[in-house]
């Protein structure tokens, strides 16, 4: 009644990737139409209007609350403060600690450290407006103990960015795949391949909806470019 | 009137002028900057949240909780855009959040509570005196649209709602409702030329 799924325009895409919902019904689609937007600026230029309109309704909505409000909110910040769930830390902080981590448990260099620093402002920068952020550390297992990296999420606009260093060329056919370990499921966050130098900087839509319990592990594997619904290679590199 | 999201070449240290300075006072704990804080942006906040709640009880809850939250922990960052919108941004979340976590996706936001960091996004700040006057140049854009189409627009920005799931709600078939969706964005968009770039 409502409607049947069917091929969608590119115009019926870039409404559902502005108005979020591709991302959130359909994280692949939404990866392929970054990758359009990638090299089409006349649709990226089309994509940011889009959202600078989507971005000005909230001034419509603008209300004078009622007046007690000010008093109770004053009231209240001049109270100590609860601590109820922990603290809420900022990313430098998680970009600090999580490379602090890394040179305490893996031993890392100076040098290494900075290079670790630099993919976690990569990664950050690589998402452009981050709302809601969580940050791993990746670590190279096995034969590619030299990779390292990181990855940011943010779950509110359910986009990850990747950043790793020191990462081979994938054999012919293959891809490097992103996994998270989220409750009792492991599901595909996104594929790349490494640039010149064996560094990754990219980002994807991710599946947040799929994520059926806080995120455990990320995992990094080789796959089929045929991308299996589930890992099929072992884990390169690791997260958490 | 400063357009919300246009371009602005100068730093954004440089734009936000006052508003940067009442953030780094809000950081410094000082009471008073919060109630500034308050009477600038408090009519956006609360207006959001009323927006996606539609209670004025838990719209009054959600404000208290953003602006107690920029009190204690402010993780605004001044070089990543404007106030008006990083508030925006944090309203919007959080209210959306309360939203699912009363409905089919309340396990799906609980899980992040203790992990999230929230930052802003790059757009032009606002004065607070600009800010009615957005809001009033804003209402009249939608006022000049069919009620369908803004009715679409608002189910979809301020429930997050999926155009198929706006069409189960209404009764009307998908192909309807993306139309409306495509046309009111399209007249909204040539109505706010101005202001979009």
């Amino acid at each position: 009644m409502y409607g049947s799924p069917g091929p969608k325009s590119r115009e019926d895409l870039m409404i559902e990737y502005v108005l979020g919902e591709l991302s959130r019904c359909s994280p692949q689609e939404a990866e392929k139409f970054e990758q359009l937007l990638a090299q089409d600026l006349a649709l990226k230029r089309e994509v940011q209007q889009l959202r600078k309109v989507l971005g000005l309704l909230p001034y419509a909505t603008v209300s004078a609350p009622p007046k007690h409000l000010r008093t109770a909110i004053l009231d209240a910040a001049a109270a100590p403060p609860r601590r109820a769930g922990g603290p809420r830390i900022s990313p430098g902080w998680i970009a600090a600690v999580a490379a602090a981590c890394m040179a305490a448990v893996f031993g890392i260099d100076g040098f290494r450290l900075r290079q670790q620093l630099q993919a976690v402002k990569e990664a950050n920068e690589a998402l452009q407006q981050p709302n809601v952020l969580l940050q791993f550390s990746l670590k190279g297992t096995g034969p590619l103990s030299n990779a390292f990296g990181s990855v940011a999420m943010d779950l509110d606009t359910k986009r990850a960015a990747v950043a790793i260093n020191n990462l081979p060329a994938a054999p012919a056919g293959q891809v490097y795949r992103l996994w998270a370990i989220a409750g009792n499921k492991t599901v595909p966050c996104g594929q790349f391949n490494p640039g010149a130098g064996g560094k990754v900087i990219t980002q994807f839509a991710i599946p947040v909806e799929a994520y059926s319990g806080p995120i455990a592990q990320l995992l990094v594997t080789l796959e089929p470019a045929s991308l299996p619904a589930q890992p099929t290679g072992p884990s390169l590199l690791v997260a958490g | 009137m400063h357009p919300p999201d246009s371009s602005d070449s100068r730093p954004a240290n440089l734009r936000a002028g006052g508003d940067v300075e009442l953030f780094r006072s809000i950081k410094g704990g000082q009471l008073a900057a919060l109630g500034t804080l308050y009477d600038r942006f408090g009519g956006l906040v609360y207006g959001l949240a009323l927006a996606i709640l539609t209670n004025p009880q838990e719209a009054e809850d959600l404000t208290q909780e953003v602006f107690l939250s920029l009190f204690r922990n402010c993780t605004y960052d001044p070089t990543r855009g404007a106030p008006s919108s990083y508030l925006i941004t944090l309203t919007r979340s959080r209210a959306i959040d309360r939203l699912r976590a009363k409905g089919r996706a309340a396990k799906l936001m609980q899980r992040w509570g203790q992990s999230r960091v929230v930052e802003t996004s790059p757009v032009t700040p606002m004065e607070s005196a600009s800010i009615n006057e957005c809001s009033q140049v804003v209402r009249d854009a939608l006022e000049k649209l069919s009620p369908n189409y803004r009715r679409v627009l608002e189910m979809s920005y301020f429930k997050e709602l999926s155009q198929r799931e706006i069409a189960e709600k209404l009764g009307t078939p998908l192909g309807t409702v993306k139309s409306w969706v495509r046309r009111g964005l399209s007249e909204l968009k040539e109505t706010l030329q101005e202001y979009v770039g």
